[in-house]
């Protein structure tokens, strides 16, 4: 039985370790969890909420706290999959209580944040679900609950499809080296194989690539359907205001777009509207927008083979670009004061 | 909770632990069982417990009730009458345990059914539908607690006195979902002992979980996604092959959802140190419909036959001797059971003829052999094999189109599919390596119970214990990188 048991497992092991080398898997993302863990015991001078292209921010936060001789601490929050409704969430759940915490003597412990960014897009102001359904966000039991939540939900409507995103977070973590594991969902090894078979031919690459690029422009040309859903814009509300009330200077980001994922149509039917919708909503809000949908310095080749999140060499052209414009604020010495708030409009 | 499912990977170990690290006392391990079985109840519902929990406390008391005032005597001291108090309990817990399954799973059928008549005559809908949640498990678990307490009303067994012990019995996690359904006479001693730690029925669990999840995660799932649902969803956007494909396709998915469901629950309940009846004997080697209903969810038409047949063939009504009768009616009982709808309904019809055809042949076939023993032969013979064989399976597989469609209407659509009146020439994606090593699984999983290929199993089990645990090892890669992503549901927990 023993002996069963041990050749099985080994078998496992190594054939992971085997396929290792056959598929390549980016080592881990920050996450919420990873975020919230460095808030605990770091005071950032600036914030920054968005999806997984938050991400790009670690880069600036890099590149600004060597222009500034480490004066501002950029502390960047990614939530996977986006959606404003879940950064509201974050930030009540897991960010707010960072921010009030005092200590003995009533003191704020971390006294230093000056800005809030808000990283989006079109999608993150798209409903979950149907348009007027409350459906929540599976990227919060995935990547922003800790167990409580997940114990919470579980008591009150046992295990569900939705929580138990949390419990396959939780196994994926843990075993992140394993790249059976990794693997689950997103069939790298099956492609690992087949490229290892015989090498894919320039048309099947050309056909793959025109496919994912076509499927690119009908998702964008279909925002113009979902974007702006009252619930999503009324969390943008509740996210700006929470910073606005406490005197933190609070901006929004529109990421950029890899240019091969444009349509004129796209353009027309959501980024456009999109763009000039937020310009009139930071308007009336009274909050700075910077619009790099299209105005951005980054090629196609900046950008990934998802073509949504940029490699570290586009990270680091849009974090000096950024750095040396439209978020210059950051770097000069005489930053926004506390408590003011910038007019709006993009660059 | 799903045994299929990625929590499983959490409860299952942390149970065990719990169960084997324990003292070795039956009553140790029944309450950790117990609370275990609760846990997973209530995971799929935690506000429907109690139906579980009031459901087993009723049979146990009756169960003590009947133990009471055995059948002996006709009179007790006090003059009242025994066997009208044993008729009254069982009648109590019978009317409890059909309330119960009735109103959960059937009061949206009758009610809807009842307000169609109503409407017909003009009287209006006047019955509340209400579309109650079924609690899980609960068409397995009445149906058990009921065989339980028939068999203490006929004294076949004893009243079982422990709670936890009966508890246990009722809510048994690995069987809660979708059987099988066990009988007391064989579980109850088993729960009542302490189970002891052994390396060979423990080896035999974990081949049994393997063979069973493979069987569901990867067949069945495999199956189900890709080529039954999208065209029962959708009929009239696939050309006929597509038809025909999801059809027989369903034949796989079906058996390798319910039997490899049943093949996993074995192989759980063996970790605990409880066996399990088997479930499904490789029902598509069958030859006649009589043979495939004793060899596809046994657990299921055994007790039909036990409980319903039986007393209604052999019993003082109008059913006695008419076989064909009794037939009809266990499986328009099996078609109810299967779920409330009119396609179940004729599903179970149409198996009830078929039955009942079935034994009218073999009682005209044996006037033949006796007749001329050159029939004998004829009916041993490989042509009448092949002929009975076909016959068997495609009937089954035709019958089917009722159990699977979600409508009337929508059988009617896929019905004009299969014969190619449906419109469409679009097809499913046929040339699958999935779909050929489903076909080739369903043969050899088949075939290694016929033939010389019987041994396999046995040599198997006989080569060294590394090479056993490499070929263990390489299934379990398989399942990582091919078992689909995705909720995955046993078809039978619906039922």
């Amino acid at each position: 039985m023993i002996a069963v048991v041990v050749a099985a497992a080994a078998t496992v092991v190594a054939t992971d370790r085997l396929l290792s080398r056959v598929v390549h898997f980016n080592p881990p993302l920050r996450e919420v969890a990873d975020a919230v863990a460095e808030y605990d015991v770091s005071d950032p001078t600036i914030l920054v909420l968005g999806s997984s292209h938050a991400r790009s921010f670690e880069t600036l936060g890099e590149v600004l706290a060597r222009r500034t001789s480490g004066r501002e601490r950029l502390l960047a929050v990614p939530l996977e999959w986006g959606k404003l409704s879940s950064y509201e969430w974050v930030l009540r759940h897991r960010l707010e209580p960072r921010v009030f915490e005092t200590d003995a003597s009533g003191r704020k412990v971390r006294p230093g944040l000056r800005h809030f960014i808000l990283v989006t897009e079109w999608w993150d102001t798209c409903p979950v679900g149907p348009p007027g359904s409350d459906a929540p966000a599976a990227n919060l039991p995935a990547r922003a609950w800790v167990f409580g939540d997940f114990l919470a939900d579980a008591l009150r409507h046992g295990l569900t499809d939705y929580n138990k995103n949390y419990l396959n977070n939780i196994w994926t973590r843990a075993l992140i080296g394993s790249v059976l594991v990794r693997d689950r969902g997103h069939e790298t090894i099956k492609e690992g194989l087949r490229a290892l078979v015989g090498e894919v031919s320039p048309a099947v690459a050309r056909a793959a690539f025109e496919r994912r690029v076509h499927d690119w422009h009908v998702m964008l040309e279909g925002g113009a359907d979902c974007m702006g859903d009252p619930r999503e814009m009324a969390a943008l509300e509740g996210i700006t205001s929470f910073f606005q009330a406490l005197g933190v200077e609070v901006t929004i980001v529109l990421y950029p777009k890899m240019p091969v994922t444009v349509t004129p149509s796209g353009t027309d039917k959501t980024l456009r509207p999109f763009s000039e919708r937020m310009a009139e909503w930071a308007r009336e809000h009274r909050v700075r927008l910077l619009d790099w949908t299209l105005a951005h310095p980054l090629r196609d080749e900046d950008w990934e083979v998802d073509f949504d999140h940029l490699t570290s060499g586009g990270n680091r052209r849009l974090a000096e670009w950024a750095l040396d414009r439209d978020l210059a604020f950051l770097v000069a010495p005489a930053a926004a004061p506390v408590g003011s708030s910038s007019s709006g409009g993009g660059p | 909770m799903n045994p299929t499912g990625l929590e499983f990977v959490f409860f299952f170990p942390a149970v065990l632990l719990v169960y084997w690290l324990g003292p070795r006392r039956a009553a140790w391990q029944n309450a950790v069982l117990l609370v275990a079985s609760y846990l997973f109840y209530a995971s799929w519902n935690p506000s429907l417990v109690w139906v579980i929990a009031l459901a087993t406390a009723v049979d146990y008391v009756v169960g003590l009730a009947l133990d009471a005032c055995p059948a002996g005597p006709d009179r007790d001291a006090g003059g009242s009458s025994r066997p009208r108090r044993r008729k009254a309990a069982l009648a109590a817990s019978i009317a409890f345990n059909v309330g119960l399954l009735g109103w959960f799973k059937y009061e949206g059928f009758f009610a809807e059914s009842l307000n169609t008549v109503l409407e017909t005559v003009g009287l209006g809908a006047p019955l509340p539908v209400l579309r109650l949640a079924l609690p899980l498990g609960l068409s397995y678990y009445t149906l058990q607690k009921l065989a339980y307490v028939l068999d203490v009303y006929y004294e076949r067994i004893p009243a079982c006195r422990n709670p936890l012990t009966f508890a246990t019995f009722v809510a048994f996690f690995p069987q809660l979902i979708c059987g099988p359904i066990t009988r007391a006479r064989t579980m109850v001693p088993q729960f009542s002992q302490p189970r002891r730690l052994q390396a060979a029925v423990l080896a035999g669990g974990g081949g049994a979980f393997l063979l069973g999840f493979f069987m569901k995660a990867y067949v069945a799932d495999r199956m189900g996604a890709g080529y039954v649902d999208p065209v029962f969803a959708d009929p009239g956007s696939y050309g006929a092959a597509s038809h025909w494909v999801a059809l027989f396709g369903y034949a796989v998915q079906l058996f390798c959802d319910f039997a490899g469901y049943s093949i996993l629950a074995i192989g759980v309940g063996r970790f605990f140190g409880i066996e399990l009846p088997v479930n499904f004997d490789r029902p598509y080697l069958s030859h006649s419909m009589l043979e495939f209903w004793r060899r596809w969810h046994i657990s299921l038409n055994t007790w039909l036959f036990d409980y319903l047949f039986a007393p209604l063939t052999t019993g003082r009504s109008w059913f006695r001797g008419r076989m064909e009768a009794g037939f009809l009616v266990v499986f328009l009982v099996s078609g109810l059971w299967h779920g409330a709808q009119w396609t179940f309904v004729l599903w179970g019809l149409l198996h009830g003829v078929a039955l009942a055809v079935n034994h009218r042949f073999d009682e005209f076939y044996k006037g033949m052999c006796r007749k001329d023993r050159a029939w004998v032969a004829r009916r041993k013979g490989r042509a009448y094999a092949a002929v009975a064989w076909v016959v068997t399976q495609v009937f089954f597989v035709l019958t089917l189109l009722p159990f699977r469609a979600s409508t009337m209407g929508n059988l009617a659509e896929f019905c004009r599919g299969l014969a190619g009146l449906g419109g469409s020439t679009e097809e499913v994606h046929l040339a699958s390596t999935h779909l050929a090593f489903a076909a080739l699984f369903m043969l050899g999983y088949h075939l290694v119970a016929v033939g010389r290929l019987r041994a396999l199993p046995a040599w198997f089990r006989g080569l060294p214990a590394p090479v056993r645990g490499v070929v263990y090892g390489l299934v379990i890669v398989f399942l990582f990188i091919f078992v689909p992503v995705g909720p995955s549901t046993f078809v039978y927990a619906q039922f």
